[in-house]
Order: structure tokens, then sequence, then C-alpha cells
């Protein structure tokens, strides 16, 4: 009897049903489909990095040794395996168009950094000259198989032809500014070839400058330390230290938040919606139910009725989950993809995520059934016999007066709202989630954008020009001037390790400044600038280390090692850096006077002809670094966009069900209210202001709440790329509530459309009105 | 010959369809005058309801013809019979349908602003009909702080304040006990008599009968004229 029971309630609901299905899928699977598209990009890059078996270890030297000798020094350290590979910087030259280059001379069947082919052919011994380039470069360039490519390399100009298009785990996402964590897609020409043929092309007969191996014990074991010891490394980059890696390993990190903050939300808008559509199904058949009382059912067979039919929106929702997990999952984990040039090809089911999707539909729904369930199982068979019964309404005289505003619809409309007031309450909290969530995905775009536009605005330097190799002070600050900079600023960097007592290791850029810097310019956000034995720190870096002003830290380089104190924290684009005064700094890289690179304040032209200087490897233009960041965050917005829409669809279709609900509870209002000889307009307006209320008091308890769910938002993702500065700003809002409010106009289009089909007569005979 | 006030001719109404459709009314005439009081009474399922709905534009008839206040109701559209419930038409019901949320004097207002007259005439018409039917003291009440009796008498200075031509009840005393019944149906006859108004009352309670002018009696979905027949439109 009751699964007939609950089946045919399920029927009787029909559209509402179907509606509750989605509210109950939507919200665990949109939660839980973020979960699961981390968790393939994470599959697809670490099947990636397996299959075509990237290093655990990568050593990068300053000059060039004997190939031989890094072989030999990989087998005494006890590596698995290594590649001795010779990595050149340089420039690729192609249709008119310069582009920085890291040319990699590897061996052909590389034990280590094996490269995947994507189009045309793999390297070949005897093709000497032909290339396999980066497949993001040759979609950027409009380079394929059998196309020519140039590439200056100190001085020397190689032609070359382009064999195959490749991706390599070491490059997976190639960037020609690795200082900022954005990568900027197919910024980097990487050009592979023979090792055999770079030593060549190039006069390195015998040598190479870079050694990747596979060490037991990982690449920050003793065995590392063995391998490193005396060789004279520029860069030592442990597995997890790779570029790509802690790229992807920060953005699977920032990103996670979102599931648990929007399963929160949509959680409590489903729980509510549930609830108040239960609540509602048993109001609708409290005589029926009294009845089932009245002829001796047992409560508890009663309340079964209702959690069965519960039971039954619950697995639907379930399924509905799962479903929308695996879709949201793709959605996400390509929109993603698309926005990193990340390929994700894996779309492994987890079992983690689907579970938690079907799992908290079930307990949601199952929660929010109780409390009905409870109140039928109180229920007083007389008292139900005699039908749904309405509450006794009153009010005090202010609030009385207060909406007494307007004609008489307009009034009843408002008062609606404060006829049950825990149930407006909860509806304008849901509404309000929906709404905030969407604002707070806003405020986290535009705080993205301002962020970088401030810390790019403070600065004075149009071009960075990195030098092929270390140069006096004096003579990169000519090579700019040759080039007809106004203004140039040399500047050292090099890799360092800081480390607090008692605290890990972390890895950042160490940067060597003037006195009074001029064009880099330092946006402190704590304590005060670099001055020597005083370090100023990245916002990420002092996080990680957790150290602030005042703190001692140990700073390693390859050369030596010092103890420094922090002098402040600085908001910057790039993480993971370090500053100190120029001189300090050289000196910790070994590098007394001399500088790797030069800021320039300067035009196109002059850019131009630091790009064709050979003492050049690569220029970084401020504007062609912010489009990129900007053109990276667009895209990264589309995938907020889709959870955004997702929390809009939601929001409204919990504004159209309640609305629902609540026209249903007061059909026979609305059925006097048109005996009476009220029409469209006056019924509309009684519903509209109803409903415009609603959502304008969702709307006011929104900007709290958006700036709430903000906040750690932006907490994560600051600890992902940079640190970003909350900017709550009105369009963040409008954006969500303008269409809100439209979408609340609809739905009450919609109620009033019904309330005016209603059949008058029959309905205003029923005893719906106490 | 005066106009009557409502006229039905040869009306027929049914509902439902195919094996289950039931003719409720069938060539039904009618004249009412003005300021006539009658009352509708028959057996459960006669068609009183039918009739009142007619009357008051609350649903269209099959065939025959309704016109009622100058108003030709049968192929009226929906904002038509919405403009004629508004202006020409007063409806006091079993259950009083008093909007919860609204106080007693809010109610009454209610039903008059929405024949055009202001805010504050409103008022005034208001809380005079609330003095009239007794309840001047409990304008500020909301319904569920008033008897049954009471909401009645709210219901039926709501159904007057907007001067209709035509009240029409159904079953107005059918929730409310025999002492509260018998004052509302003495409150209706005096009103009935103070104003110009045609009152058209649906009831199977016997006792009714006795207060209006002319009974017409349904079985069927057929006229049967009752004993008090005798009235100005029917003799005309």
């Amino acid at each position: 009897m009751l699964w007939r029971k609950a089946y045919r309630d399920l029927r009787a609901m029909g559209l509402r049903a179907v509606l509750i299905v989605v509210v109950i899928g939507a919200g665990p699977g949109t939660a839980a489909g973020i979960a699961l598209a981390m968790h393939d990009v994470e599959a697809t890059r670490d099947d990636f990095y397996s299959r075509y078996a990237l290093a655990g270890l990568d050593l990068r030297l300053r000059r060039p040794l004997p190939a031989a000798r890094l072989q030999r020094r990989a087998v005494e350290a006890g590596a698995r395996r290594a590649a001795v590979r010779l990595i050149l910087d340089g420039a690729a030259l192609h249709g008119g168009s310069r582009t920085a280059a890291e040319v990699v001379g590897m061996p052909v069947g590389a034990q280590l950094n094996r490269l995947a082919i994507t189009a045309g052919e793999g390297l070949d011994r005897g093709a000497p000259r032909g290339a396999a380039i980066d497949a993001d470069y040759a979609a950027r360039a409009g380079i394929g198989p059998g196309d020519r490519l140039r590439v200056q390399l100190a001085g020397r100009s190689l032609a070359l032809r382009v064999r195959g298009l490749a991706r390599s785990p070491e490059y997976l996402l190639a960037t020609a500014n690795p200082d900022y964590l954005v990568p900027q897609r197919g910024s980097l020409a990487v050009v592979f070839l023979p090792r055999g043929s770079l030593q060549r092309l190039t006069g390195l007969r015998g040598r190479a400058d870079d050694l990747a191996v596979d060490l037991p014990g990982g690449g920050n074991g003793p065995a590392a330390k063995r391998l490193a010891a005396g060789l004279p490394t520029s860069r030592v980059t442990p597995r997890s230290r790779q570029y790509g890696r802690r790229l992807t390993e920060a953005d699977i990190h920032s990103f996670t938040i979102f599931a648990p903050v929007m399963g929160l939300v949509f959680g409590i808008v489903g729980l509510l919606l549930i609830a108040l559509s239960l609540r509602r199904l048993v109001s609708s058949q409290r005589r029926e139910l009294g009845a089932l009382l009245a002829i001796g059912y047992p409560p508890r067979t009663v309340v079964g009725s209702v959690m069965l039919l519960a039971a039954a929106l619950a697995l639907l929702g379930a399924a509905l989950a799962i479903g929308a997990t695996v879709g949201v999952g793709r959605l996400v984990a390509n929109e993603y993809a698309g926005a990193v040039g990340f390929p994700v090809t894996r779309y492994p089911l987890a079992f983690g995520p689907l579970a938690l999707a079907a799992g908290l539909a079930i307990v949601a729904t199952l929660l929010a059934a109780l409390l009905p369930a409870y109140r039928l199982a109180r229920l007083d068979p007389i008292e139900a016999l005699r039908g749904e019964s309405v509450g006794a309404f009153a009010l005090p005289a202010w609030l009385q007066q207060l909406t007494a505003v307007g004609p008489p619809a307009l009034t009843y409309g408002l008062r609606g709202l404060l006829r049950r007031p825990l149930l407006s309450a909860a509806t304008v909290v849901s509404i309000a989630g929906a709404v905030g969530l969407g604002a707070a995905l806003n405020i986290l775009v535009s705080s993205t954008d301002s962020s970088v536009d401030a810390t790019f605005a403070g600065q004075g330097w149009t071009h960075s020009a990195d030098l092929s190799r270390p140069l006096p002070d004096g003579r990169a600050a000519a090579l700019a001037r040759r080039a007809g900079a106004g203004r140039a600023e040399p500047t050292v960097k090099g890799p360092a390790e800081l480390r607090t007592s008692g605290g890990g290791g972390v890895g950042a850029q160490l940067t060597g400044l003037p006195r009074r810097p001029a064009l880099l310019r330092l946006d402190l956000i704590a304590g005060s600038g670099p001055a020597p034995g005083r370090i100023v720190l990245s916002a990420q870096t002092a996080d990680e280390l957790e150290a602030g002003p005042g703190d001692a830290v140990e700073l390693r380089t390859s050369e030596t090692e010092a103890t420094v104190r922090v002098a402040g924290v600085a908001r910057t684009l790039a993480t993971e850096q370090a500053y100190l005064p120029r001189a300090g700094a050289a000196r910790l890289l070994g590098l007394p006077g001399r500088a790797t690179s030069v800021l320039v304040a300067g035009d196109a032209a002059d850019a131009r002809r630091l790009r064709a200087d050979p003492a050049v490897a690569r220029v970084t233009s401020k504007a062609s670094a912010l489009t990129a960041e900007r053109e990276l965050l667009d895209e990264l917005t589309g995938l907020i966009s889709i959870l955004q829409a997702i929390s809009l669809g939601v929001g409204a279709l919990f504004l159209v069900s309640t609305l629902a609900l609540s026209y249903l509870d007061r059909r026979g209002e609305f059925a006097t209210l048109a005996a009476l000889g009220y029409g469209r307009r006056q019924i509309g307006a009684a519903v509209a202001g109803e409903a415009l209320t609603q959502t304008l008091l969702a709307a006011a308890v929104s900007v709290p709440l958006g700036i709430l769910i903000a906040s750690p938002l932006s907490q994560r993702i600051s600890e992902a790329w940079f640190e970003i500065g909350l900017h709550a700003e009105a369009p963040s809002f409008l954006l969500v509530i303008v269409p809100a409010l439209l979408l609340a106009l609809l739905a009450a289009a919609h109620a009033t459309r019904r309330a005016l089909r209603l059949n008058i007569a029959a309905t205003v005979r029923a005893r719906l009105i106490g | 010959m005066a106009e009557p006030l409502v006229s039905l001719e040869g009306v027929g109404k049914s509902y439902g369809s195919g094996a289950a459709r039931q003719r409720v009314l069938d060539d039904l005439s009618l004249q009412i005058g003005s300021g006539e009081m009658v009352i509708v009474h028959g057996p459960s399922g006669c068609g009183k309801t039918t009739l009142l709905n007619l009357v008051g534009g609350l649903d269209r008839p099959d065939s025959g013809r309704v016109r009622a206040c100058g108003t030709e109701l049968t192929h009226a559209s929906r904002p038509e019979l919405t403009a004629y419930r508004a202006r020409s038409v007063g409806f006091i019901f079993q259950f009083y349908n008093l909007l919860p949320t609204l106080t007693a004097l809010e109610n009454v207002e209610a039903g008059v602003r929405v024949a055009g007259v202001g805010r504050d005439e409103s008022r005034e018409r208001g809380a005079a009909l609330l003095r009239r039917v007794g309840l001047g003291e409990l304008g500020g009440r909301f319904p569920a702080q008033l008897s049954g009796g009471e909401q009645q008498r709210v219901a039926i200075a709501r159904a007057l304040a907007k001067r209709p031509r035509l009240l029409l009840a159904d079953e107005p005393t059918g929730n409310l006990d025999e002492e509260t019944s018998g004052s509302v149906l003495e409150l209706i006859r005096e009103l009935n008599r103070e104003t110009a108004a045609t009152f058209v009352i649906v009831s199977h309670d016997p006792a009714i009968a006795e207060t209006g002018d002319r009974v017409v009696e349904l079985s069927r979905g057929r006229l049967v004229e009752g004993p008090a027949a005798a009235s100005p439109a029917s003799s005309a």
C-alpha cells in the first residue's frame, strides 16, 4: 500500500518532483563534479608523467661539462635512469616573429623526459636538423611538420626542419616566463633536437649542461645532494618543484575549495526546497493522512509513506547527482584544460566524488524529510480530518502600518512574507546563498583583475631582458642603452632555498634590487623594503614559511648559505619571490658585480633591438605579459562562469519552486481576489511585490554573504597564483542581483498566470482559507 | 417595462466529458428585477451554485444567454468578466474567504478599491459599513482574531462596500450556528431594504426561504418557481 501511495504521490507532484530532483542532484553533482574534474586533471597529468617518464630530478648547469662525466656522476649517485642533455636558450624565428626559445639536445630514445609526438615524426639521428617542437608554440606560430624554422643560439643561426610536434612531461606547460606561475601558452619555443646534432651545430661536441635523473629516495634525498655536490648548478629542480606539476598542484589545491563551498550553499538550498515541498505535500494530504490514522494505521506507517516518497526522490536525485558529477566534472576539466593548455585525456570514474554526490543527495533529502515526518507523526487525526490548517495571522500595529503601503493587493503580497516568518527567512537565505555565491565568483574575477592591474601599474619597466649569460652590471646597462632604452636597471636573479629554523625548505627566486629601484617597485603589504641582511618575501612565500617581518630566515643558494631577517612582505604577481639589495644577492648567487637580466623602460622598437642582441636570451614585455595574464584570466573566467550559471540556475529553481509552492498554499485567496474583480495587473502586483521583496531582501543578505564566501576562495587562489586583494564592488553584485530580480519577475508572472487560470468558482467554494 | 437586472434565457451548462458528462443546468430561463431579494433553493447538485457562478461572471454558459447589470456575459472575455465583477457584483461566500493577512477594515477596503474608489473614500465607506454590521470596534483585527459570525459580517460589509447593483451569496449561513445564522440573515434582509442592490442568495436551508421576496426552486437543473413567487420581474 505504502509503495503504491508513494508512487502515486510522486506522479501527482509532476513537474514539482522534477524540480526537486534537479535541485537535489545539482548541488552535490556540482560540488563533486569539481572534485572529479581536479581528479581527472591530476590523473591525466600523472599518467602522462608516468608514460613519458618525467625525471625525478633535473640539474641545470651554468656551463657545459663533458657529457660522459655527467653520465658517470649519475651512475655513481645510484640513478636508476638518466638523460644527459644540452639545453641552450635562444630565439626561434618564424614568419617574421621572434620567440624566446629553449633548444633541448636530448638522446634519441631517452630514458627520461621522453617526447609524446602529437603530429609528424620524432627525432632521428639520421636527420640532424630535424626538430620536434612544442605543440603549443607550433599552434601559436602556425607551424606544422615539414615547415622550416630558424633558431638563434649564442650568435649562431641554425636552419632546422620541423619533423614533428611534441609534448614533453617536462614542458607540459611551457612558458617563456616561469617567474609568473600563470602560464602563457606557446610563449616559449621549445625545440627538441638529437643531442649529438645540437652539440655539432653549436660547436659543443661531447658536452652537456643538464642532467635529468631518477634517484632512489626522490629528488630531495641524500643521493640528490651527492649528485649535485661540486657541480656548477644554476638550477636544481626536483619533480615536486617542476613548473607544470607545481602549477597543476596549486590549481588543484585552489579549485578544490569550490567543491565544499558550492556543496554547502547548494546543500542548504536543496535541503530547504525539499523540506518545503514535503511540508506542502503533507499539508495538502492532511485529510487523507488523517483518515489513515483515524481508521487505525499506526503513525509510523503513515510517516513511512512520506519517508518512502522522500527516499524515492533521494534515489532519483542521487542518480542525477552522479550524472551531474560526471557532466560537470568533464565540463570543468575541459574548461580548465582550455585555460592552461593542459590536455585532459583521462576521465577515470573515481568512486570518491561519485559516492560523495550520491551520498550528499540522499542524506540531504532524508534530513529534509525529517521535519515534515516529525510533524506528521504528531498529527492529531481529528484535527487532520478538518483539512489544511492555516495558522492564525496577526501583526503588531507598527508592522501593520509599515506594510499597509499602496493598494490592498500589494499589502496582501507584502504580508504574505510575514505569514510564515521562518519559512520566508529560510527562502530569503537560500536565494541569498545562490546569489551570494554568484556574486562571490564575480568578486573573485574582478579582484584578480584588479590585483593584476594594480601590480603591473606600479611597475616602471616596460620590458625585461633575460641575458644569455651573466654580464657585468655596466655592460648589461650599456646593452640596454645601445638598444635605445631611456632607463635601464640591471638585476641579478637566481634560485635559492629559504628555511626558517625548524621549518621545511621553500624554493624561491632571489632577485637583487638596486638601493633605490626606479623600475621594479615592490608593493609592500607589511614591513619595509630590502636592506643589507634584510630580505623581502612575496606574500605566498612568507605564508609558506610562516615568517613575517623581524623573523630570521636561512637562505641557501648553490654557492653559499646565509641567515637574513625578513624586512617586509610584498604583493607580487609571481609566487615564491625573495628580494635583497643587489650586491648581497649577487654575492649569495656567486655573481658579484654581474647581472642576469635588465629591466628597461622603452618602446617596442627598443624591445626589437634588445631581442636582436645575441647577449639577450629573451625579452618579456610588460604589456604582453599583462595581455597574456588577462587572456588566461578570461579563460578561467569561463570556468567560473559555468559555476556561476549553475548557482544562478539553482537559485532560479528555488525561487520558482518556492513561489509555486506559495501560490499553491494560497490559491483560495487568489481565487477570492479574482472573484472580487481583481485582474491580471493587481494580482500580478501582489505576487511580484512579494517575489521582488523577497529577492531584494535576499540581495541585501547576499552582499555580506558574497564577501564571506569570496574570502576563502580568494585566499586559496592567492596561495596558488598571486596575492589577491578582495575588491567587492557594486557591479559584482549587480551582475547577479539584476538577473535574480528578472527571474523573480518571470517567476511571479508564471504564478500570476496560474492564479488567473484558476477555476475561480470551484476554488472559492473549497475551504482553503482559514 | 423596466429591463430586468438579471436575465437568463435558455441557459444550459454541463461539466465533465464523455460518459461522465453531467448536465447541471438545462434550458433555464429566469429574470430578476432590480432591488429584489431572490432565494435560490434546491437539493445538493441541482445547479444552484452553477446558476450563481454564471450570474456572477465566474463561469460562462454552454448554451443560452446570460445578461446582468447591463452586461452581456454569455461571450464576455476574461478581462470583461473581471471588470464586471469589480464594478457590479458583491460576493458572500460560505467560508467567508477573507484574506487572512488583511485586517477586517483592509478586507472591506480591498472590496471597494478594486471598483476604482480612492483610498480615503474606501476607508470611510469601509469603516461606515463595519459600523453598520456591528463591527465598528473590530476593524483593526485580523480574520483569525474574529469569530465565524464576525467574519461573515466582515464579508458582507466587503461585498456591499463597493455599492454593487448585484449581491450574490452562496450558502452565507452554511458555516454558522443557528443563532448566528439568524442574526446574519436578519442583517442581510435589512441591508437589502436599505440599499438598492439586488440580492441573490443560494441555499439549501429551508429557513432562508422565508427571508426572500421570491424563492426560485431548482431541481435537476430546471426551474420550479417557489411559494413566494410574486415579484415585479417574474410577473412582468
